[in-house]
């Protein structure tokens, strides 16, 4: 059988070569997108999951009102946790802050210090824009000075790594499409010089299978050779591309290094399985 | 018994119940688009380990008639009968399965140039599922036997008419067929070279192998006292 295999390998140097080739790059691409995308998801939902809101309370409320609101934004849906940051803990930490300078906090007027809620919710980028029209209502609540909305830009992030993932998705479906085309006319272009061959053959009865059996195996060689060599390739120039990355976009942490083992061995094999039914498909096309 | 019952791949783990006939022709006929009728009406049976000729001048139909017993044709009209197997109709799937029981000799060869004598034989095993070492052995003893052990290295494109012929009987009867198909394989041979081949193919069918020689040259047939089956426009005479 290995002897077929390179035999069919050899026959058709130029072809498998060729898509080979196109397979590696095309995969090269698809990875560097993936992971990209990949790295940003990490970092906004890690970002994300830190959102909270802020509610400035009126300076000198009585205990009472304080916790009607508290109670109040407590009882908001998705609310995990809400503390009340009170003045002194305030002062307390402007006073860590700046131990080395005490005079700095002398000169400012510290009484006018509000006390202010610290609002968690589970999820914040599912809660957040839910609760948004009660906190409207809530800000003109009496004892409440203003609301302070969560850093917007990591919503924003958070809305581009989504469209980032359905544009992963459409080029994995144009990866595959295109998989799908350059499998198949392959494998007829290899049939087709065949042609004689294959006739006589199907004279002496062999079946579609003797025939296609070494083609799908070329077809799951190059399928996950080329998913190993784009994910080689892209090691080789992990270090490159993080320096240059680096610089542009800060919190992009290029560690392909990371991508885990199972998505290795799943896109290896994945990649070959996927080759070797297309070439079945080409092959059983061929026939029927 | 149906023949959807013989369409379904089940029945050919079962194989093929053979009696006496090997092989049944019911009224067949064969009709090439438009209208040019090959075969017309011809019925006979074949006995296992029979040799017979089919004969007929230039365009009788010979041909026609080897292409439909092995399948390569099919009959526009007509039941034909592989032992108690009825395969006019048979799905092109199953009909592999069939041909794999068969050697056909054909007219001009069907030999691959580009691989050697032993290459192209040995193809004709393997297509079997029969192959490494005891294929290798099943080769060389044959090839021995047609006078080809020398070349067997050779690529077949250098090889002269007459031992192409013997690679093309090589490559038919290395896989021990049932029915032995042979298609004018005497035709491009000189005299003696021919009765050299049909000496070849009477040992084959002294060993049990069933023959149907198909040829122009009745000088072949008159000293052999064989059944003939002797086609003139499509229809059949017995002689
Ligand atoms: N594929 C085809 N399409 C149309 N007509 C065909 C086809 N094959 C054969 N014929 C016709 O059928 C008739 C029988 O042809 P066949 O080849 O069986 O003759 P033959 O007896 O083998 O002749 P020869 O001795 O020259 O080989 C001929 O008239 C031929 O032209
Ligand atoms: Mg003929």
């Amino acid at each position: 059988m290995l002897k077929k295999v390179l035999l069919e390998f050899k026959t058709h140097q130029g072809s498998y070569g060729l898509t080979f080739f196109i397979l590696t790059f095309s995969v090269t691409l698809f990875l560097f997108f993936s992971s990209l995308y990949y790295h940003l998801y990490l970092f906004s939902r890690e970002a994300a999951r830190s959102l909270a809101l802020t509610v400035y309370l009126a300076p000198d409320l009585r205990p009472q009102t304080q916790k009607r609101l508290l109670q109040k934004f407590r009882a908001l849906p998705g609310v995990k946790e809400v503390r009340l940051v009170a003045k002194r803990e305030v002062l307390r930490e402007l006073q860590r802050i700046f131990r080395e300078d005490p005079e700095i906090l002398q000169n400012l007027d510290l009484s006018k210090l509000p006390d202010f809620l610290e609002i968690h919710f589970q999820d914040p980028l599912r809660d957040l824009p839910r609760v948004q029209p009660q906190l409207r209502k809530l800000e003109k609540e009496p004892g409440v000075l203003r609301i302070r909305y969560a850093q917007s830009w990591l919503g924003r992030l958070w809305h581009l790594s989504q469209l980032l993932r359905r544009l992963l998705y459409l080029s994995m479906a144009l990866l595959l499409a295109s998989l799908l085309f350059l499998v198949v006319v392959t494998v007829n272009l290899t049939l087709e010089k065949q042609r004689e061959e294959i006739e006589i053959l199907s004279l002496l009865g062999a079946s579609p299978g003797y025939i296609g059996r070494p083609k799908m195996m070329v077809a799951f060689v190059l399928g996950s050779g080329a998913f190993l060599a784009a994910f080689a390739l892209l090691h080789l120039f992990e270090s490159y591309l993080q320096g240059a990355l680096a610089g542009v976009i800060p919190f992009l942490n290029l560690r392909l290094s990371l991508l885990p083992t199972n998505y290795l061995i799943l896109g290896t094999g994945g990649m070959g399985f996927f080759c070797a039914l297309l070439s079945w498909l080409a092959v059983q096309r061929y026939f029927s | 018994m149906g023949d959807l019952q013989y369409n379904s791949p089940k029945f050919w783990g079962k194989g093929i119940a053979l009696g006496r006939v090997l092989l049944r022709l019911e009224k067949v006929s064969k009709i090439y688009p438009p209208s040019i009728a090959a075969l017309k009406n011809i019925s006979f049976e074949l006995e296992r380990g029979e040799f017979i000729f089919v004969t007929g001048p230039s365009g009788a139909g010979k041909s026609t008639l080897l292409k439909l017993i092995f399948g390569l044709e099919r009959p526009s009209s007509g039941r034909m009968f592989y032992g108690d197997l009825d395969y006019a109709r048979l799905h092109r799937r199953h009909l592999v399965h069939l041909r794999r029981r068969m050697g056909f000799i054909f007219q001009d060869f069907r030999l691959l140039p580009e691989k050697t004598v032993f290459e192209n034989v040995y193809l004709g095993l393997e297509v079997l599922g029969v192959s490494g070492s005891v294929a290798r052995e099943r080769v060389e003893r044959i090839l021995k036997r047609l006078g080809l052990a020398a070349r067997q290295n050779q690529k077949v494109k250098t090889l002269s008419g007459g031992e192409m012929q013997r690679v093309a009987i090589a490559r038919a009867v290395v896989r021990e067929p049932e029915l032995l198909l042979a298609d004018e394989p005497t035709g491009n041979l000189d005299p003696e070279r021919s009765q050299e081949i049909l000496r070849i193919l009477e040992e084959l069918n002294a060993e049990g192998i069933t023959v149907v020689l198909a040829t122009h040259d009745e000088s072949l047939v008159r000293e052999r006292h064989r059944r003939v089956i002797a086609l003139q426009e499509g229809r059949l005479f017995h002689a």
